[in-house]
């Protein structure tokens, strides 16, 4: 047996072995984006973040909110809030932050689908985990 | 990250919590939520982390209920953690600090173990009988009895909530009595389908703490 292991006054592990599969790589904020809806279109445009040692099979990225909505959530509202952006892998080191939606909606008096996308994102902090073993 | 713990009763669904010092790091503090009991045998909830980057003071807590005429009452379990920043109050403690000198461990606090991550999501769309859409999309996680969710980034939803004539967005931890993780839209009599769901990773942790070794604040 060998190994690391504190403990504080109350005799409660604070750090052991256990510990040390995982490292925080990259911090950074991303800003945030808005717009209205644009119609009859999609848009592709990832915020790309380069991280050194950036592996999608070991890595997780969390993505925070930097400023929140303190009041409630109201029905008239809410669409124009911003969002927390969410993430894509875009080979090697590189991450995409995705600032925006796309999506279809149904057009009922013409029987049709069609598209449309817009900026959502509030300001947020991006942060990159390397995990290790385990 | 270091933690404290406490317990939020939730009467008119909305509960709320002031930390004893603001909290001075840029991203905000990890609030881990367990719900410990609830009326309703569902619950969805909005987290809003008071303060601001460099000074985050304490979080609230919206909760709706679903269905019924009883009055929602639910209690949970938080977890806050942060980013170590304290420098330490005795002469003699094992510290360890980054390249920058920053006390990134101090040995009188109590790092968070990760055990879980979401990553990928799946979605589906139902109508209701009322006339509105519901956008669900499924962490695709078995929630445990004593394991904490991360719902630090859950404001206002996800970019990809983001639907036309969205009414209210929401994540749910409770559905049919049993624990999930779930993110919800709900848009009024609009059909809408979000796009690029297949391609799009978010990461929260879930995690299990030893509540009796952690300090209430």
């Amino acid at each position: 047996m060998w190994g690391l292991e504190i403990n504080n006054a109350q005799g409660v592990e604070t750090l052991g072995m256990g510990d040390f599969t995982l490292r925080k790589i990259h911090e950074q904020v991303v800003p945030g984006a808005a717009s209205n809806w644009v119609l009859n279109a999609t848009i592709n445009a990832p915020y790309r973040i380069t991280v050194p040692g950036y592996k999608p099979e070991e890595c997780i990225v969390m993505i925070s909110p930097r400023s929140y909505y303190g009041d409630a959530q109201s029905s008239s509202g809410t669409v124009s809030d911003l969002r927390t952006p969410v993430y894509v892998d875009m080979g090697g080191e590189d991450i995409g932050i995705i600032r925006y939606c796309n999506e279809e909606a149904y057009d009922s008096p013409n029987r049709r689908w069609f598209s449309r996308w817009r900026w959502c994102a509030t300001d947020s902090v991006v942060e990159v985990f390397r995990v290790y073993g385990g | 990250m270091v933690v404290s713990n406490g317990r939020v009763v939730d009467r008119p669904a909305v509960g709320s919590i002031s930390f004893s010092a603001p909290i001075p790091t840029d991203a905000p503090p990890r609030l881990f939520v367990r719900l410990a009991s609830s009326r309703h045998e569902s619950m969805e909830m909005y987290v809003v982390i008071n303060g601001r980057a460099g000074a985050w003071t304490g979080f609230t807590i919206y909760a709706p209920a679903q269905g019924g005429r009883t009055l929602p009452q639910y209690v949970l379990d938080y977890v806050i953690a942060r980013s170590s920043f304290r420098k330490p109050k005795r002469d003699w403690v094992f510290q360890l600090l980054d390249e920058k000198g920053n006390t990134v461990f101090c040995d009188e606090e109590i790092l968070v173990r990760f055990s879980r991550f979401t990553k990928k999501w799946t979605m589906a769309r139902e109508m209701s009988g009322n006339g509105y859409t519901y956008t669900t999309f499924y962490s695709g996680m078995i929630i445990e009895a004593d394991d904490f969710i991360d719902v630090t980034f859950f404001n206002r939803g996800i970019v990809t909530q983001t639907t036309g004539r969205l009414d209210f967005t929401g994540v749910r931890i409770y559905n049919g009595s049993a624990r999930v993780f779930q993110l919800q839209a709900q848009c009024g009599n609009e059909t809408v389908r979000p796009l690029g769901i297949a391609e799009m990773n978010f990461c929260t942790p879930i995690c299990k703490f030893p509540l009796d070794k952690f300090p209430p604040q």
